[in-house]
């Protein structure tokens, strides 16, 4: 028998999912994140798992981990005492940043301070031509000095970051080589590993970030590896990455660990990927709501959508990770009626403490679950787990008094507005997702998890003219398959720029030739058999002058392919070609990834009863409310057709439909068909 | 009535997508770094009278100059802009701005005709002729010279481009391949933006976005009477000065204004403001109407939606052929990177004894914009290099002002380091913050900023800088900053240049810029 473990750590629980491979069963469990000592909640998990399935630890033959180590790290600044190696002239590129103010109007707002003070930035003497060429050779008289500073500082970690290094790393190779003789306890992180790109704001960020993150990652990564150690597990943890793969312990409190701290959502995407390819859709919006913000995430033709410029905190960061978008609404969003008179809803949020008045934990405003609970999408009566029983009365006195009474109409239109002012925000974001790559979302498939997202699904949906719902098994356990059917990861770029008619197929191909060498240095490293990896190099083409680049696949075909292939996508986006333009490339970028070991889905755990209906409840539908059924999901039978409106609980969401159709896969999705 | 409250914040939200879209588009398909990668553009969405609705905002000093570019339009024209039509101006006595500021505008008509609406970008286009690159000159007396005056011409007709008016705007280019480009972004952002707004109003319906957007309206309005009530009946004078220079003598233009609070609204009385001048630091009045929205909403609300509604609780008075509302044919180039910044500290001023509690120091007050263009000797081909740098915030009540970044009515991004080397003949030498240039105070001011770069090619700079001489005042007993100053070097010895001066430099030159900083708060 095999048996793999995939453990994902969120903020406020921790969830892990232990997969017999061959049956498809699986044992899941669910506990409490141990906040600021993350290993506890982890290792108790594991053990607990182990036991639900009788099985001994040297059994298991994976062991996937997220950890938001890094990401808290960041949030509260707990990361290393860093330094950063800078080209003389230059010391000020984290405080000025892009010299933008973080507000156009509000004039106390403010950029985040940056990971290295001041104090801790050496000046170097060198400097590199854009293209490569040494135009001052390095001063190592100035590295040296800064490494007497820096230790007398009592700096943990060091970030080296020259100009234009991404096109030549002499440089920093050899600043790092003079700083390992020098001070060999100090951890390095160099610019061109780390980022070969330009632009060197974001890239002094994020080697500046992945400097900050080594120590903390590795104490935590080490100290989760020596315990599962000792408790006889024997295979090596893999984590995941931002990008949606993962990587051993070794490369993420590395050369990769600032590849960790937006990880958070990957997991999550990579089963939501997959049962959604199980239900048949590979064009599919994902929304994830819970209590404090929520998140659209697309994929494309059964790819998730990819960025490599994002920002966390205020910092900006270039790696790979699943483009997702995030907006502060969630069921905690306070509602309140503006000087104007206008009824808005958030940014502002209830979180978890006091939370939503109808919790009867001290809230006493507003919130978007009070709307859902006036309106008897969340049964009044309900336990929610901690001891939480909603409360209809308290969500009705808020409403009453800080939207309804103001604005002179009842407190069941209020609520009803409260949910129309949300979802409009909500769908702002999924038409961002789709329109603004030239994508309809109507031609998607809506997926809906987390604690509120199939509440709000079917109302999102229809504004979007959106067909199909699937509300994929619990939130929780998606998370856990994600990290068992994440492949390996690693991505190499190449500064080849310039027009294409001044380049030819031999010029690429050799940029990729020197790419896969680094992509099988790493693989060797990460014990990743380069047999099993999959290459896909992709060209950033653009007309000439141009800001935005389209990714372009490199096919056998060559150039001429590759050309009239981002004409194609250019008109496809944008609306127009223009073949007459010259056209640049400004990138190369080589994917290189190699399968899970597993493919496969876990099957349902459904108790298939004859009366799924645990209760009958007022639903407000179409101005009025209305009794209707309450199902409980875990009885719902595979193949099981029911036409709304009704309710569908499970431990950790709530589905409302209306006048839609529910059938219930063989994956366990629950698929709603929207009336056309 | 008060039900519409909710479909309008719904409504509110689809424009904003609208709005968002149009940026999303023109970001993508511009061909400039000013477009794609410093933003400096803005859109806007109108209802069918021409009312601005809702705005993407990047560039503060585009709000008000968004606002009534429609309206004003098809009064120049003497009738509605015809059906699929798409209209470009860049007269500044419709935009509010300088020439290199060009609007597109589209309407959004229902199927039967009937007008919808309207969709419309204003954005900074590289360089539309002029005596100098960039078009953005001195020495200029007459707006004629600052480059291509263009009336409101048709730019798209039937989503076919009216090749004529593009040829216009590339003949009077020197950098006809990226006028183009960016002019057809333009047109491209605000065909995404119509199809959406009529799309945003089949969803609604026809009656019920029209009462939407009347109640959007009317609580934006709503919502700065109250803010202006609470301070009803207060007072402030002030006037600061904006640096000039005539027939060899240094000059100082005054701004002076006067705020008043009476029955909800808004007053500001320009009168005592400088008269015209033979020199680009003029200003159409819209662009002064922009200034006293931004203080508006700085200072008392950074958060109200910007749509037309906040017009209507602001008066503006304005003295006629004055710097803050020059007539035609004045020169306008450095009206928004110059006197727009001097316009804003001059209310600041006077709004900090409307509250005199909570008073702000002056900021760094100048875009401080530099301008390079030439030939590229590597590649043959021409050259322009416009960049805005940043400044010193000025201290604020319990906070430091912020070191560094682009104040009031800016809000561009830098050009990298690496991006500047690899695109212009240009080498950065340095770039950093300059200690000490901040206003002494209990809460200090910002400190500006200094760039050194070697230029390679024989070129022309042009620079708009002030406070050079008159330096950023502080509050409550804090000092002012440094101010600001501009330092070539070449053989044949260092020297600084006026703080408003276009200079012919050869290969080999470094250029010094360094911006002022803020002024402090409270004594030490």
């Amino acid at each position: 028998m095999v048996y793999r473990i995939g453990c994902d750590v969120g903020g406020t629980f921790t969830d892990l999912c232990l997969f017999e491979e061959e049956t498809g069963k699986t044992f899941f469990v669910k506990t409490p994140t141990t906040t600021g000592h993350q290993a506890t909640a982890v290792v108790h998990a594991a053990r607990t798992a182990l036991g639900m399935a009788g099985i001994a630890a040297d059994e298991l033959s994976g062991f996937a981990h997220g950890t938001t180590v890094a990401t808290n790290a960041i949030l509260e600044r707990r990361g290393a005492r860093t330094a950063l190696l800078i080209t003389r002239g230059f010391r000020d590129v984290l405080a000025i940043g892009r010299q933008t103010r973080a507000h156009l109007y509000d004039q106390y707002a403010r950029k985040p301070e940056p990971l290295v003070p001041r104090e801790f930035v050496y000046e170097i003497g060198e400097r590199l031509a854009p293209d490569g060429t040494v135009a001052q050779a390095l001063d190592e008289e100035t590295v040296r000095g800064a490494i007497s500073a820096m230790l007398t500082a009592g700096i943990e970690t060091v970030a080296i970051s020259f100009l234009h290094s991404y096109a030549n790393p002499a440089h920093e190779q050899r600043a790092a080589e003079i700083v390992r003789a020098m001070a060999p306890d100090l951890k390095i992180s160099i610019s061109s590993d780390v980022l070969a790109e330009p632009g060197e704001f974001e890239r002094t960020s994020t080697t500046v970030m992945n400097a900050y993150l080594m120590p903390p990652l590795k104490d935590y990564l080490e100290r989760i590896a020596n315990t599962l150690v000792s408790d006889g597990v024997t295979v090596e943890p893999a984590i995941m990455q931002s990008g949606g793969g993962v990587m051993p312990i070794e490369t993420a409190s590395g050369v990769k660990a600032v590849h960790t701290c937006l990880s958070g959502p990957a997991a999550g995407m990579i089963g939501a990927r997959r049962f959604a390819e199980a239900a048949g859709y590979k064009n599919v919006v994902t929304i994830d709501m819970g209590g404090t913000s929520f998140d659209v995430g697309l994929i494309e033709n059964g790819q998730i959508l990819t960025r490599y410029e994002s920002e966390i905190e205020g910092f900006p960061l270039r790696v790979p990770m699943f483009d997702i978008i995030t907006l502060g609404a969630g069921g905690g969003s306070i509602a309140h009626v503006d000087a104007g008179g206008l009824l808005k809803v958030g940014p502002e949020s209830a979180g978890a403490r006091p939370g939503p008045a109808a919790y009867g934990k001290g809230g006493e405003r507003p919130t978007v679950t009070d709307a859902n609970v006036i309106l008897g999408r969340l049964r009044p009566g309900r336990e929610i787990g901690g001891g939480i029983v909603i409360d209809r009365q308290r969500a009705a006195r808020a409403v009453e008094t800080h939207v309804a009474g103001p604005l002179g109409i009842s407190v069941e239109e209020a609520a009803v507005g409260i949910l129309q002012v949300v979802n409009a925000a909500m769908v702002r974001g999924m038409r961002r997702i789709t329109v603004e790559r030239g994508l309809e979302p109507r031609d998607f498939a809506v997926m809906a998890f987390g604690g509120a997202g199939p509440l709000h699904a079917v109302d999102l949906c229809a504004e979007l003219d959106v067909e199909t719902v699937i509300v994929p098994p619990s939130p929780g356990l998606l998370c856990g398959i994600g990290l068992l059917l994440a492949p390996w990861k690693h991505d190499e770029t190449s500064m080849i720029s310039g027009l294409t008619d001044g380049m030819s197929n031999s010029d690429i191909r050799t940029a990729i030739e020197i790419l896969v060498s680094k992509i099988i240095d790493q693989a060797n490293n990460d014990r990743i058999d380069f047999k099993s990896v999959t290459l896909a190099p992709v060209l950033e083409m653009r007309y000439r002058g141009q800001g935005h680049q389209l990714p372009i696949h490199w096919t056998p075909d060559g150039l001429d392919a590759a050309v009239e292939a981002f004409h194609q996508a250019h008109q496809r986006s944008f609306g127009y070609a223009r073949r007459g333009e010259s056209i640049e490339i400004s990138m190369l970028r080589l994917s290189a990834s190699a399968p899970p070991p597993s493919d496969r889905l876990p099957v349902p755990t459904i108790t298939a009863s004859d009366d799924p209906v645990i209760a009958r409840s007022p639903l407000w539908v179409e101005g009025a409310m209305v009794e209707v059924p309450v199902y409980d999901r875990a009885k719902l039978a595979i193949g099981t057709e029911l036409q709304g409106p009704l309710i569908v609980e499970q431990h950790d969401t709530t589905l409302i439909v209306s006048a839609q159709t529910l059938v219930v896969d063989s994956h366990g999705n629950l698929i709603i068909r929207m009336q056309k | 009535m008060k039900n519409d409250t909710i479909l309008a914040e719904v409504v509110r939200h689809g424009l904003q997508a609208v709005a968002e879209e149009m940026g999303a588009a023109l970001i993508r398909t511009a061909h400039s770094i000013n477009i794609r990668d410093r933003r400096d553009f803005s859109c806007g969405v109108f209802d069918a009278k021409g009312q601005l609705i809702a705005q993407a905002e990047h560039i503060p000093v585009h709000l008000g100059l968004i606002a009534g570019v429609v309206s004003r339009t098809i009064e120049n024209l003497g009738e509605d802009i015809a059906a699929a039509t798409m209209v470009v101006t860049n007269d500044p006595w419709l935009t509010g701005s300088h020439l290199p500021d060009v609007v597109v505008i589209a309407p959004v008509d229902a199927e039967d005709g009937r007008r919808l609406g309207y969709v419309a970008n204003m954005a900074h286009q590289v360089d539309l002729g002029g005596f100098a690159p960039g078009s953005l000159a001195l020495g200029t007396v007459d707006i004629t010279q600052e480059g291509l005056r263009v009336p409101p011409m048709v730019l798209m007709r039937n989503g076919t481009v009216e090749h004529s008016t593009l040829a216009l705007f590339k003949l009077a280019s020197r950098t006809p391949d990226m006028v183009a480009g960016d002019l057809l972004a333009q047109a491209a952002a605000n065909t995404t933006g119509a199809r959406r707004l009529a799309a945003l109003i089949e969803r609604t319906g026809e009656e019920r976005f029209h009462t939407a957007v009347t109640t959007l309206l009317a609580t934006t309005e709503k919502r700065l009477e109250n803010a202006f009530r609470a301070l009803e009946g207060r007072k402030g004078q002030f006037s600061d000065t904006l640096e000039w220079h005539e027939a060899g003598t240094d000059v100082d233009l005054t701004v002076a204004v006067n705020l008043t609070i009476a029955d909800g609204t808004l007053h500001a009385d320009f009168t005592g403001t400088s008269g015209q001048v033979a020199g680009p630091v003029n200003a159409p009045v819209f662009l002064t109407a922009s200034c006293v929205l931004y203080v508006v909403k700085a200072m008392l609300d950074p958060d109200i939606p910007s749509n037309a509604g906040l017009f209507r609780r602001i008066v503006l008075k304005t003295p006629e052929r004055s710097i803050v509302d020059a007539a035609a044919p004045s020169p306008v180039a450095l009206c928004t990177s110059i006197t727009s910044q001097r316009i804003t500290d001059a209310l600041i001023g006077a709004f900090n004894q409307i509250r005199p509690d909570t008073p702000m120091a002056a900021s760094t007050g100048s875009m401080n914009a530099l301008i390079l263009g030439g030939t590229d000797p590597a590649t043959g081909r021409s050259y322009s290099y416009v960049e805005t740098y940043a400044g010193g915030q000025g201290g604020l009540p319990g906070k430091a002002g912020a070191s560094g970044v682009h104040c009031h009515m800016t809000n561009t991004a830098n050009s990298p380091v690496e991006l500047i080397e690899r695109a212009y003949p240009l080498t950065v030498l340095d770039y950093g913050l300059i200690d000490g240039s901040g206003g002494a105070g209990e809460f200090c001011g910002g400190l500006g900023l200094r760039r050194t770069i070697l230029v390679n090619a024989d070129s022309v700079l042009t620079v708009h800088l002030d406070r050079t001489r008159h330096r950023p005042w502080g509050v409550m007993g804090g000092s002012p900053a440094a101010g600001s100053r501009i330092t070539i070097a070449a053989e044949a010895g260092e020297r600084h240049l006026p703080g408003k001066s276009t200079t012919r430099i050869k290969a080999g030159t470094t250029v010094k810029m360094e911006t002022a900083g803020g002024g402090g708060w409270g004594s030490v």
